[in-house]
């Protein structure tokens, strides 16, 4: 090899490699599957991140967001964006929030645009709280959906990719998260999409 | 074919281990980001001592203070420094949730309580170094028990993030004015 073209080979691998990790680091902070993300069913959670040894890959990923994490102490937030049969989750869609909410002081489920910005319902409603839902037999169930649903609705904007965020506030849960069964917590069932 | 592995080894080993480093760096670097980390940007529109109640901002469908923020929650932020001294906290606390976290400059949460820490509906708190909580600690009268908590920082700059929970959109005035009480000063 001459000496030009082992400087071209270096400059290429530089530039290669500089591009192939700028890529995979915009993959892997855009992903759940990620070292310090914990999943369990549809949900998955940093619940490290709002800890004082938070680890790199969870602060990296709030920073990036621009979203302060929840402390342990606060509680934890749980996010989707993929429902119980792993298909993403679409604002065109019907879905249902349901099951045995884990104890907690007060718990807050919020729709919102996959950039983290709230949708423009015309209700303006764009969240449920334990205040406000409505129970059946102990169980909680809140239908997301664009058209008006019997019951707790919670309205999504049709065309709009979604992530929700189901946060309990004061809970055990945020202390035994490592452990935590994916059994326990809300279903997030796909019961129809408009064509 | 082992000629081709032997001159190309060595190029895709050096493309990993770049690809690898411009990885770390980057994630390592992320909260020191400016225009997305929220405690850095927050931070940097915020006077100093001073307790603000960050306005939701509207703007196409858009009412948070910042991205994935919880509706439900009203927020105050206060960027501290206790250079000069220790800062003081006296925040009412009511029925429902409100939790005080104190944020380094570039957003790791370095200690959060909840109103359960409070008495007499008030979080009556003081940020102190090491060497200021010495201090305070050697000017405690001994026959009373201090009535203040006091948090011991290792950074000496930051942001404290009080969050107030609001889960009807009725109590939302009351829990705004409410930590509208809220004060943050240097002592």
């Amino acid at each position: 090899m001459t000496r030009l073209s082992s400087i071209f080979a270096l400059v290429l691998m530089l530039l290669l490699g500089l591009m192939l990790g700028i890529w995979v680091t915009s993959r892997v902070l855009a992903s759940s599957r990620i070292p310090g993300a914990l999943r369990y069913g549809p949900w998955f959670t940093w619940h490290k991140a709002g800890s004082p040894d938070a680890d790199p890959y969870s602060l990296a990923v709030f920073a990036r967001r621009g979203d302060i994490p929840m402390a342990p102490a606060e509680g934890i937030a749980l996010f989707a964006n993929r429902d119980s049969a792993g298909q993403s989750l679409s604002g065109t869609c019907h879905y249902e929030v349901s099951g045995v909410f884990p104890q907690a002081r007060a718990w807050t489920l919020t729709a919102y645009r996959s950039d983290g910005r709230l949708m423009a319902v015309p209700s303006g409603r764009s969240a449920f709280t334990s205040a406000e839902a409505l129970l059946a037999d102990g169980q909680v169930k809140i239908s997301l959906s664009p058209q008006p649903q019997p019951g707790n609705w919670l309205p999504l904007l049709a065309g709009e990719r979604i992530v929700l965020a189901l946060r309990f506030y004061e809970t055990p849960l945020s202390a035994v998260a490592s452990v935590l069964d994916g059994a326990r917590l809300p279903v997030l069932k796909r019961i129809g999409c408009q064509s | 074919m082992s000629g081709f592995v032997s001159r190309f080894a060595p190029f895709g080993i050096g493309l990993l281990l770049v690809a690898g480093i411009v990885h770390l760096a980057i994630v390592l670097l992320m909260p020191f980001v400016t225009s997305s980390n929220a405690a850095l940007r927050l931070a940097s529109g915020a006077s100093l001592h001073a307790m603000e109640q960050l306005q939701p901002v509207a703007d196409g469908g858009e009412t948070l203070p910042f991205p994935f923020a919880d509706p439900a929650l009203i927020t105050a932020v206060c960027r501290f420094d206790l250079a000069e001294g220790p800062v003081s906290l006296k925040i009412p606390t009511g029925d429902s949730f409100l939790s005080v976290a104190v944020l380094t400059p570039t957003g790791r949460v370095a200690v959060a309580l909840t109103d359960r820490a409070a008495t007499r509906r008030l979080l009556d708190i003081v940020l102190v170094t090491a060497a200021q909580q010495r201090q305070l600690e050697s000017q405690d009268p001994d026959d009373e028990p201090v009535q203040e908590l006091r948090l011991r920082l290792g950074n000496p700059k930051g942001m404290v993030v009080v969050r107030s929970l609001a889960l009807r959109e009725a109590e939302k005035q009351t829990i705004s004015a409410q930590l509208g009480r809220a004060t943050c000063q240097q002592e």
